[in-house]
């Protein structure tokens, strides 16, 4: 047994829960090409098997924390493809959060890391006057053509390298955010069904208003009334991904309380990622009844217009489409019928077939920033799909998808749109008379 | 000053860094296959992507005496891709294209590293399928399924990997590609195709295979039917098949694995039954009913409770998803457990099953029976605690006697997943030294100096190949 | 060479008179002996390889290539070893001794309605020994495939006089190497068959025969692919015309046969009817059992014992391409006998020289193609090799040979490549 490692595995840090969890792969293999680093790679190092295999391994004693460890660890996008194959049920997700917590103090601390972590993580996303003056900079940025700017003038010492290197993968920012800095109410339309709150998140405030716009529309036409709760913040799934487990159990605790509100149906979330978050802080706090009724009542938005009386749009939209699957959608959560029962019955739409379509996009949250190659690799091999598929249009319900998705089809100078599922729906009810086009943010 | 460059510095100029493997922490993810029994850590693994690389692998290797063998997505389950002796681990997921599907000719070549499932996905669309299906199907490779030759429920009808291959294209240990076989379906002179077909990787390296494809069948009825005792459901699948009925495909789970798949899966086994068999016939619609009525008599004669036929697609699946993760699903209700693959004539099913249990039940360990009945191939699951030493060593005997009956039976130690470093002791047990010669023969001519992956199949002096339960914390396998 | 006193000298330390003769005029070797016991036949072998002794493993005999000199040694026929076949009705399966002759094995079987799955063309003698060692198939390869798919376990009398096993007796197995496709087709050159355990099938209910005459062979082999398109009980199937077709005349005949249950294989006729009128089929007929007892004899048993005869072995879709490019050439008394579906052709033409020269044609299109050709038969005159095109794997084979039998004492020079 060498123990190349300087350090060894802090392994009081797994629970006996997690212990077992470990244990209950049975090395099978079947996970191998569910992983979208396999699939690109081909090493079993950045497969579900090898990082288990680490895992194990460090817990034994075998391997320290070397940069190995954390390389493969890091590497892992975890879109929990793996747990839908897994035979044994081994909750993956959770076990690589946990590793990438206790490997993150020894994480090799670079410019871009520190950077995301420290400024972007903790600070940014967490402040809407922050986001709000940001993406006004990038708005002014993207408008008037200024891009040279980057190179040629101070800002460039404002950002890392890489970040300079990936702006084009952001989509066009608008320059009004979605929400005020107060509780919201937008009464439903017709008949009342009946009452909920919508999540919002962080950046989607900023990078999609129109998500949130159209999804407080189709709710509101629906019959539901829709209240914005103003002491939410970030869902926290970011932080737990990168392994800030302080950080995510604070945004936690803020989140139960801001929706802790007996009059709520659901607490309605239309970011796939921020969904699966919401419902996995029992893991968090485990044996807690007041978040499991705040878990309870949490429903993705998919998920939860195909559990109501949804009204079919009128005029039907001619459209051969596609549906890509947000991993924390079909993967998280188990959500995959619905999202597509609800597309294909949408009137004049064709649902396509999309080979791949449960596998990643390659963004992953801040994975684009972080593991930039690998991440275009499984990009280009997804609108490679796509571009096979014939469709016109591609549907997917979750922001950062929505981002990649329009990156990869602009990469490869494809003309195609991508909406998230939402979206599509309000814009076929918009023909419907009383529909509100408008909506005052 | 000459410097002789080491195996993995040449190894590096030839592939380039990225593809070669050599750092200790990452190696140790490449000491075994599915089978965790044996373990050991190679020096080195690389990812070629054409046959040329894999050619000029081998020879560096052979060049330095340095022992290599093939792999791909590792689901093996009798060691084949462990790499007993160390050396080179030549991985070949990067090989992964299907090279060509030709409907008029209803062939595919195939990279190695193609995944089983993806070239029925390929073709599903033209109704046809690749004829094994090995319950690992969504992650196994074609190249290992070859290598192994690998089975499935439908290898009843349809026959397992070796009746589907025809041609490969192989690198030998000192680099040669040679070609065998083709795409026709007769050639003359030795059939190297059938030989090199469950070898285990001792031949040679599989870079590319030709394989033929299947017409999928008009119509397909499965039947679950539900029995109060194993002995029923074996005697009824003896019955069945002494009949001269020959389904596509005939299961037989035990009350132990049914309820392991219900808790886990639930997709619809009754829980209070003792057996089940999942028995499907498929071909023309027309001849299909008779057929059906038949083998339900036949199972209601030997006291069959429920005889059911699944009415929608959706049912279809759920019980074969059943059938297949059942080894999964095993893994939450025992804390390890020790498979076995033994094969014996289809009409001593019902005596090597009350055999199993008794064994079991001699050595207080309680074990999970899935078999594919129509075969006479058993997979009993010996339930063990890893922790306890009398167990532990109470399992290897369990196994071991099971295979000892089979074979007493007529049968064999191995029927699907190969012998490998862990049957590798009991090949003695149906073979005599002179016919394990004659085989050895044949190895000594494609692997004379035993560096293509070395210590498989045939018994070894060392002891290394014994099996230690006590080594290894998990015993699981999965079928 | 030795003297066959010579020879018969040696041969008497273990054999009687009575089990040594001399070999009949086709065979390559000067001596025949027939053992009456296993034992016999090793020691033999002992003695071949002391002595340096080239034996020729016979079967029935019946399909004998025309070796034209003797060149070999001894002949050795199993035949006479009393020997009964061990079936094992409950499992399908059964062990029969190499020497014992096809059809009384297949008659024995079939008391428990199970059968060998092949059909090759035999004659009353044709032993499973020699069936194996040739691969010989029929019609109902298009079901059941070839030897191959039903040969579970071999023994064989290797070189040093010894009985290998390889295989086992269950329809599944996978441990050791598969040794029994490499002596499947091996002509004898690897040892002596001394018993086959086969993988057996259920005689089917019913069978029907459907035959249907085609101007020329290209538009018949068209009807191969649409065949496919429907759901079909089909068993066998065979284009034949010449020799080779029981109705005569200079048409071609497809036949296609179905079986399985009797209420299944009913309204398949009518479907598989619809199909042959979509093609430009002259006629179609559905045999009576006698009928096409008859035809199928016909088809399946009739064995040129001169001329040229050859197996043709191309890729199935290049069939329509080959007889494009061979039919022009085709000339009456040239028979020919096609299995569609494996893109296989038996040609037989007379001893001729523009016999000659449409050979020549034929090896320049297979190698054009991609595929093979052995010659079954040859005059004695001919100047073709057996195999004129070798496979790239020769050089394995050849070592294959030499690890199994290092003294060539078995049929030294009969198989592929000089093997």
């Amino acid at each position: 047994m060498s123990q190349t490692g300087s350090y060894s595995f802090p392994i009081d840090l797994f629970s006996n829960d997690e212990r077992k969890l470990l244990q209950e792969c049975i090395h099978c293999g079947l996970c191998l090409p569910t992983c979208p680093t396999y699939v690109a790679n081909g090493m079993e190092m950045d497969s579900p098997r090898g990082r288990l295999y680490f895992m194990n391994a460090a817990l034994g004693g075998r391997i320290g924390l070397t940069d190995s460890l954390i390389k493969h660890t890091d590497l892992c996008l975890i879109c929990r493809a793996c747990e839908s194959a897994c035979p044994s049920g081994v909750r993956f997700g959770q076990l690589i959060e946990k590793t990438r917590d206790l490997v993150s103090p020894h994480r090799k601390q670079t410019r871009i890391n520190k950077w995301i972590s420290n400024t972007i993580l903790r600070r940014v996303i967490l402040s809407h006057r922050t986001l709000s003056v940001l993406a006004g900079i990038i708005w002014l940025y993207q408008r008037a053509g200024i891009q040279w700017l980057t190179i040629n003038t101070l800002i460039k010492y404002l950002f890392p390298k890489k970040i300079r290197a990936l702006q084009n993968t952001l989509p066009q920012i608008p320059l009004k955010r979605f929400g005020k800095n107060k509780t919201q109410i937008f009464p439903a339309t017709g008949e009342k069904q009946g009452r909920v709150s919508l999540f919002t998140g962080c950046v989607m405030d900023h990078i999609f208003p129109n998500v949130h716009a159209s999804t407080i529309r189709i709710l509101n036409w629906n019959g539901f009334d829709v209240v914005i709760p103003k002491e939410q913040t970030c869902c926290g799934a970011i932080h737990s991904h990168s392994g800030d487990l302080e950080m995510t159990k604070q945004l936690a605790l803020k989140n139960i309380s801001a929706f802790n509100d007996n009059t709520f149906d659901a607490i309605i979330v239309n970011a796939a990622g921020c969904s699966a978050q919401l419902k996995d802080y029992h893991h968090i706090f485990p044996n807690d009844p007041e978040v499991e009724r705040f878990i309870k009542k949490v429903r993705d938005v998919t998920e939860f217009l195909s559990e109501i009386d949804f009204r079919i749009p009128e005029s039907p939209l001619n459209q051969k489409v596609v549906y890509d699957e947000p991993c924390h959608l079909i993967h998280a959560q188990g959500i995959t019928k619905e999202p597509k029962k609800l597309i294909d019955n949408l009137p004049g739409i064709t649902l396509l077939p999309l080979m791949e379509s449960d596998h990643c996009c390659g963004n992953a949250g801040i994975y684009t920033v972080t593991q930039t190659e690998m991440s275009i690799e499984i990009l280009d091999r997804k609108v490679n799909f796509i571009k096979q598929s014939g469709a016109d249009l591609i549907i997917t319900a979750n922001p950062g998808c929505q981002i990649q998705l329009d990156w990869g089809i602009r990469r490869q100078n494809l003309s195609m749109n991508v909406l998230h599922i939402v979206e599509l729906i309000d814009s076929m009810y918009q023909n419907e008379p009383n529909y509100p086009t408008t909506i005052n943010l | 000053m000459k410097k002789t460059f080491s195996l993995i510095e040449q190894l590096q100029q030839l592939l380039g860094k990225d593809r070669v493997i050599s750092n200790p922490d990452e190696l140790i993810v490449f000491e075994c296959d599915a089978l965790t029994l044996h373990k050991n850590i190679p020096e080195g693994v690389v990812l070629p992507e054409s046959t040329e690389e894999v050619s000029a692998i081998t020879k560096l290797c052979s060049e330095h005496k340095t022992p290599f063998l093939a792999r791909a997505s590792g689901t093996g389950l009798s060691g084949g891709a462990t790499p007993a002796k160390g050396g080179v681990i030549i991985q070949l997921s990067r090989m992964n294209q299907i090279l060509e599907i030709d409907y008029e000719d209803e062939i595919a070549v195939v990279q190695p590293g193609v995944i089983n499932l993806h070239l029925t996905e390929a073709v599903s669309s033209r109704n046809y399928h690749f004829a094994p299906d090995p319950s690992s199907e969504k992650a196994c490779t074609i190249g290992g399924n070859v290598a192994e030759n690998a089975g499935g429920p439908h290898t009843l009808k349809y026959g397992v990997t070796t009746n589907h291959v025809l041609g490969m294209k192989t690198v030998s240990p000192t680099g040669e590609i040679v070609e065998i076989g083709g795409r026709c379906e007769d050639s003359p002179g030795y059939d190297l195709t059938g030989l090199f077909t469950g070898s285990e990787g001792t031949l040679g390296i599989i870079t590319e295979v030709t394989v033929k494809l299947t017409r999928n069948p008009e119509s397909i009825k499965t039947l679950l039917v539900v029995f109060n005792s194993v002995e029923d459901a074996s005697i009824s699948v003896s019955n069945i098949i002494a009949e001269g009925i020959i389904p596509a495909a005939m299961e037989l789970i035990d009350q132990l694995a049914i309820s392991a798949v219900e808790q886990h899966l639930n997709v619809g086994y009754p829980t209070d039954a003792t057996a089940v068999l999942l028995i499907e016939i498929d071909g023309v619609a027309t001849s299909l009913d008779k057929e059906m009525k038949r083998i339900q008599q036949i199972c209601l004669s030997n006291r069959a409770m429920i005889a059911q036929i699944a009415r929608t697609d959706k049912e279809r699946e759920d019980l074969w998803r059943g059938r297949k993760e059942t080894v999964g699903a095993l893994g939450k209700i025992t804390p390890a457990y020790y498979t076995n693959d033994g094969v014996v004539p289809r009409s001593k099913l019902p005596e090597i099953l009350a055999d199993t249990i008794r064994i079991g039940n001699k050595y207080g360990l309680r074990i999970g029976n899935i078999c594919h009945a129509g075969d006479g191939n058993i997979h009993p699951l010996i339930l063990y605690n890893p922790d306890d030493k009398n167990e532990v060593e109470n399992a290897i005997k369990v196994s071991e006697e099971i295979i000892k009956k089979c074979i007493e039976l007529g049968g064999s130690i191995t029927g699907e997943h190969g012998v490998g470093t862990e049957k590798s002791e009991y090949l003695g047990m149906m073979f005599s030294e002179e016919d394990q010669e004659q085989m050895k023969k044949i190895r000594d001519v494609f692997n004379p100096d035993y560096l293509l992956n070395p210590d498989k199949i045939f018994p070894t002096q060392s002891k290394r190949n014994k099996i230690n339960l006590k080594k290894t914390k998990k015993l699981k396998g999965w079928l | 060479m030795k003297s066959p006193e010579t020879i018969g000298n040696k041969l008497k330390s273990i054999f009687s008179t009575k089990e040594i003769s001399l070999s009949e005029e086709a065979l390559p070797t000067q001596l025949t002996v027939y053992p009456s016991t296993i034992g016999q036949v090793c020691e033999l072998v002992k003695l071949a390889r002391k002595n340096q002794i080239t034996l020729f493993p016979l079967g029935g005999g019946t399909h004998l290539f025309s070796y034209g000199k003797k060149f070999l040694d001894v002949s050795v026929s199993l035949k006479r070893i009393p020997s009964d076949l061990d079936h094992s009705p409950a499992d399908l399966v059964a062990t029969v001794p190499a020497g014992m002759t096809f059809s009384s094995v297949q008659e024995q079987l079939s008391k428990n309605g199970q059968m060998i799955s092949l059909d090759p063309p035999h004659t009353n003698s044709s032993t499973i020994g020699g069936i194996i060692a040739t691969n010989s198939f029929g019609p109902r390869r298009y079901r059941y495939g070839t030897a191959r798919d039903c040969v579970l376990e071999t023994t064989l009398i290797n070189s040093k006089g010894l009985a290998v096993k390889s295989g086992a007796k269950t329809v599944k197995n996978v441990s050791g190497y598969d040794l029994n496709k490499l002596y499947i087709g091996s002509l004898g050159t690897l040892g002596i068959l001394k018993d086959i355990t086969f993988k057996l099938f259920p005689i089917p209910e019913k069978r029907v025969t459907l035959a249907a005459d085609f101007k020329n062979p290209d538009k018949a082999v068209k009807l191969t692919a649409d065949l496919r398109k429907i759901p079909l009980d089909i068993e066998s199937t065979c284009i034949t015309n010449g020799v080779w077709n029981p109705s005569g005349g200079t048409n071609w005949t497809y036949f296609i046969s179905l079986a399985g249950g009797e209420k299944a294989i009913t309204p398949q006729i009518d479907r598989l009817f619809s199909i042959i009128k979509t093609s430009p089929a002259l006629n179609c007929t559905t045999l009576s059992s006698a009928e096409s007892n008859r035809f199928w004899k016909v088809v399946n048993q009739t064995y040129p014992k001169d001329g040229n005869n050859a197996k043709i072995t191309v890729i199935k879709k290049y069939l329509k391409s080959f007889f494009n490019s061979i039919f022009p050439h085709l000339t009456q008394g040239y028979s020919l006998k096609i299995f569609p579906d494996s893109g296989i052709v038996y040609i037989h033409c007379p001893e001729d020289d523009d016999a000659s020269e449409f050979i020549k044609n034929v090896i320049g299109t297979i190698r054009t193609l991609g595929g093979y050709l052995e010659f079954e038969l040859l005059p004695r005159e001919s100047t073709f090799e057996r195999w004129p095109i070798l496979p790239s794997s020769l050089p394995w084979m050849k070592k294959i040979k030499m690890a199994l039998d290092p003294e060539g004492i078995f049929a030294p020079g009969t198989f592929v490549g000089g093997i």
